[in-house]
C-alpha cells in the first residue's frame, strides 16, 4: 500500500499528467477552430476523440490519475506532517539539521525573557526543556501556511467530487407560469406567482413574482426576464423567455362573436382589410398595456396605431375589443442541493491557495548554555525576511 | 477635441517619454513621467467608467486598455519591479497602442454582463494577467542571464507568480459560479474556459517544479515563456482568430 502511495505521488507522475492534458487540450482548441479535410486525420480525430477530449475515456482517466496524485501527496504530507509532530515530542535534537544559525556569545539573560521576546515576534513556543544547564525553547510561527497546504489540495479533490455528484443529483425542470398562475415548487412547500409583467424604458420585460409558504407571502421580487432568484439554498429558478399574447373579442356585423389569441407579428385577415398585431407594450404592467397595429384598410395604410386595452377597433363592419394581454413565462427550475457546498469548497480552495503561498512556516530552536546562546532557525519560504527576523531576535536578546 | 481622445494620447505620451527618459542617467525623472501618465490613465479609465455606465473592460479596446493599465498596476504592488520599469513599459506602451486600433465610443453593458460575479471575475483575471505579464518580462531576463543574476531574476518572476495564480484561480472559480448562473452549468468547456484551465495547469506545474532543486534556473524560465504565450491566446487568441465561443461579447 505504501508502495502503491509514494508512486502515485510522485511529482514525475504528476509533471507527466499534467504535459499530457496541457497538450490534448491545446491540441483540442487548435482542432475545433480548423476545417480538416484529410479523411485518415479525420478518422484519427474522431479515434482519439481530440476534438473534444473532454468527452473521452482517455482524457477522464488522466483526471482521475490526477486526483489521485493529489490524494496521495496529501496523504504523504500528512504522514510527514504527523511525524513531525512526533519527532517533536520524541527527539530535541533536530535544530542540528536547520541551515540558519546565529550565535550570541554571552549571557546575561533568563530563559522567561527570552520568551518573552519571541512572543513579541509572534512566535508560539510549543516546547521548553532543560537539561544539565542547557535549557532548550522551541517556537513556531505560521502553523496556517502548514495546514494551507491540506485545505487546499483537500479542496481539489472535494471540488472534484462535487462537481461529480453534482451532475448526477441535479434536477432540471421546465415549467410555463403565465400571469396570476399559482406554480407549485417541485422539491419545496413553495408557491410562486407571477404578479405582473412590465416594459422598462429599454423595451426589456421585467417580472414581478410573488413567493408564497404555506399561503403566506414570502417575498416580493422583480427581475429581468432573463434573470434568475433563489427560492432557498437548494433551489433556483432562472426566467429564459416570455411571450406575451393579446385576447381580443371580434363581432361581425350579425352581432356574432368569436374569441381569439393573437401574439406579436400574427395578423387579422378581415373582408378588405388586415391588421397587424406590430408589438404588445406594457410599460405599467399588463392591464395597462396597449397593442401597436399596423392596419392597411382597403389599400390605405395607418402605421403604428395605439389601442389600449378594451378601446374598441372598428373596421370593415367588425368590432375587435383587446380584452386581454396574456403573459407566457418559460422558467428553468433547478433543484441543486449541494450547490452551496460547491461554494463553500471554493471558499476553502482560495484560503488554503493563500496559507500555502502567503504564510511562511517557521520554526527557531534557542539553546540557552551558561555562556552563550544559539538560535536555530527554519522557513519554508521567504527566506530573506526570516534571515531578517532572526537577527532582529538576536539583537534584542544581546540589548537585554 | 474629445477629452476622452485627449486622454488617451495624454497617457501614451507620458508612458513614451518615461521610456525615452529611462535611457537617460537621472532615473528619477523617467519615474516621476510614469507616474504621471499612471495618473492619466486612471483617470481615463474613470471617464470611461461615467460615460458607459459600467466598469472599464466590455469590449476590445477597453480590455486591452485595462490590460495594460493591469501591467502597470503590478509595478505598484511589486515593488522591486520598478528597477525594470524600462523594460516593462514596452510591453504597456506594446498593448496600450494596440487597444488603441479598436477605439469605439463607450456602449451599454450587455444584459449577460449584468452581473455581480462580472466584478470579480475579471478584474482578478486581468490583474492576473498583468502579473504573468511582468513574470513573463523577468523570465526572458533569466533566460538570458548569467548564472549568478540566475536567482534575482528567478526570485522576480516567482514573487509575480506567487501573485497572478491566486488571481488566475479567484478569476477562474468566480467564473466558473457565473456560468452555473448564466448558462446552467459550473464548467462547459468553452474554449476560454478551456485555454484558462490550460493556464492554471502551466502555473500550477511551475509552483510544483520550481520547489525543486535543479529547476530554479533557465529551465524554469522555459515553462513561463510557454505560459505567456498560453495566456495571450486566451486573451487575445480567441477573439482574433475568430473562435466562437460563449465568452464572446
Amino acid at each position: 500500500m505504501k508502495k502503491i502511495i509514494i508512486l502515485f505521488s510522485s511529482i514525475k507522475l504528476f509533471f507527466y499528467v499534467i504535459s499530457i492534458i496541457i497538450i490534448s487540450l491545446i491540441l483540442n482548441i487548435y482542432l475545433q477552430s480548423i476545417n480538416i479535410t484529410n479523411n485518415l486525420m479525420q478518422i484519427i480525430i474522431n479515434l482519439l476523440g481530440l476534438n473534444k477530449v473532454y468527452e473521452t475515456w482517455w482524457f477522464k482517466s488522466l483526471l482521475i490519475i490526477l486526483i489521485i496524485n493529489i490524494f496521495c501527496c496529501t496523504i504523504i504530507k500528512i504522514i510527514s506532517f504527523l511525524k513531525y509532530y512526533k519527532d517533536i515530542k520524541k527527539t530535541f535534537d533536530r535544530f542540528l539539521s536547520f541551515k540558519n544559525k546565529l550565535s550570541i556569545d554571552f549571557n546575561s539573560i533568563k530563559s522567561e525573557k527570552i520568551k518573552e521576546i519571541i512572543s513579541e515576534f509572534r512566535f508560539m513556543i510549543k516546547k521548553f526543556e532543560s537539561y544539565n544547564n542547557i535549557e532548550i525553547i522551541y517556537a513556531i510561527k505560521g502553523i496556517l501556511g502548514k495546514i494551507g497546504f491540506f485545505i487546499l489540495h483537500l479542496s481539489v479533490i472535494v471540488i472534484v467530487l462535487l462537481f461529480y455528484i453534482s451532475s448526477l443529483i441535479e434536477k432540471n425542470f421546465f415549467i410555463d407560469i403565465s400571469q396570476n398562475q399559482r406554480l407549485m415548487i417541485p422539491y419545496s412547500n413553495f408557491n410562486l406567482i407571477a404578479t405582473d409583467v412590465i416594459n422598462d424604458s429599454k423595451g426589456k420585460f421585467k417580472i414581478f413574482f410573488d413567493i408564497y409558504q404555506d399561503n403566506k407571502i414570502l417575498k416580493k421580487l422583480f427581475i429581468p426576464s432573463n434573470g434568475n432568484f433563489k427560492i432557498n439554498q437548494s433551489i433556483s429558478v432562472y426566467c429564459i423567455d416570455i411571450n406575451l399574447g393579446i385576447e381580443a373579442t371580434i363581432v361581425n356585423n350579425k352581432d356574432e362573436f368569436e374569441n381569439y389569441l393573437f401574439l406579436e407579428g400574427d395578423y387579422i385577415l378581415l373582408n378588405n382589410s388586415v391588421v397587424y398585431i406590430n408589438k404588445i407594450l406594457i410599460e405599467e404592467g399588463i392591464k395597462n398595456g396597449n397593442v401597436i397595429l399596423d392596419i392597411n384598410k382597403n389599400g390605405n395604410f395607418e402605421l403604428n396605431k395605439k389601442y389600449k386595452i378594451n378601446e374598441l377597433l372598428i373596421i370593415d363592419n367588425y368590432i375587435i375589443n383587446f380584452k386581454n394581454i396574456l403573459t407566457n413565462i418559460k422558467l428553468r427550475i433547478v433543484y441543486n442541493p449541494i450547490s452551496n457546498l460547491i461554494f463553500l469548497s471554493f471558499l476553502f480552495l482560495i484560503t488554503g491557495l493563500i496559507f500555502s503561498i502567503y504564510i511562511p512556516f517557521r520554526e527557531i530552536y534557542i539553546i540557552i548554555y551558561k555562556n552563550k546562546i544559539e538560535i536555530y532557525g527554519e522557513t519554508n519560504k521567504m527566506v530573506e525576511s526570516f534571515l531578517n527576523e532572526l537577527e532582529k531576535i538576536k539583537n534584542q536578546i544581546q540589548r537585554r | 477635441m474629445n477629452i476622452e481622445i485627449m486622454f488617451i494620447f495624454l497617457t501614451l505620451i507620458f508612458y513614451l517619454f518615461s521610456f525615452i527618459f529611462s535611457f537617460f542617467k537621472n532615473k528619477v525623472i523617467y519615474k516621476f513621467i510614469f507616474k504621471i501618465g499612471f495618473v492619466f490613465h486612471i483617470i481615463l479609465l474613470i471617464m470611461r467608467t461615467i460615460y458607459s455606465k459600467h466598469a472599464p473592460f466590455v469590449d476590445i479596446f477597453e480590455s486591452i486598455n485595462f490590460f495594460s493599465f493591469c501591467i502597470v498596476l503590478t509595478l505598484f504592488i511589486q515593488k522591486n519591479l520598478l528597477n525594470f520599469l524600462n523594460i516593462i513599459l514596452i510591453f504597456v506602451i506594446l498593448f496600450f497602442s494596440l487597444s488603441l486600433f479598436f477605439y469605439r465610443t463607450s456602449s451599454a453593458l450587455p444584459d449577460a454582463l449584468k452581473n455581480f460575479w462580472f466584478y470579480i471575475h475579471i478584474p482578478s483575471c486581468f490583474l492576473s494577467y498583468g502579473f504573468f505579464t511582468t513574470a513573463f518580462i523577468t523570465s526572458i531576463q533569466l533566460l538570458f542571464s548569467k548564472k549568478e543574476q540566475e536567482e534575482l531574476y528567478f526570485n522576480l518572476s516567482y514573487e509575480s507568480v506567487k501573485y497572478a495564480f491566486p488571481l488566475l484561480t479567484i478569476g477562474i472559480l468566480s467564473g466558473s459560479l457565473w456560468a452555473k448562473n448564466a448558462w446552467g452549468s459550473y464548467w462547459n468547456w468553452d474554449p476560454k474556459e478551456t485555454s484558462s484551465i490550460i493556464l492554471w495547469f502551466i502555473y500550477l506545474l511551475f509552483f510544483h517544479l520550481s520547489n525543486r532543486k535543479g529547476w530554479k534556473n533557465k529551465k524554469i524560465a522555459l515553462i513561463l515563456i510557454f505560459g505567456f504565450l498560453i495566456l495571450i491566446f486566451t486573451f487575445l487568441g480567441l477573439n482574433f482568430l475568430k473562435i466562437v465561443s460563449l465568452h464572446s461579447y
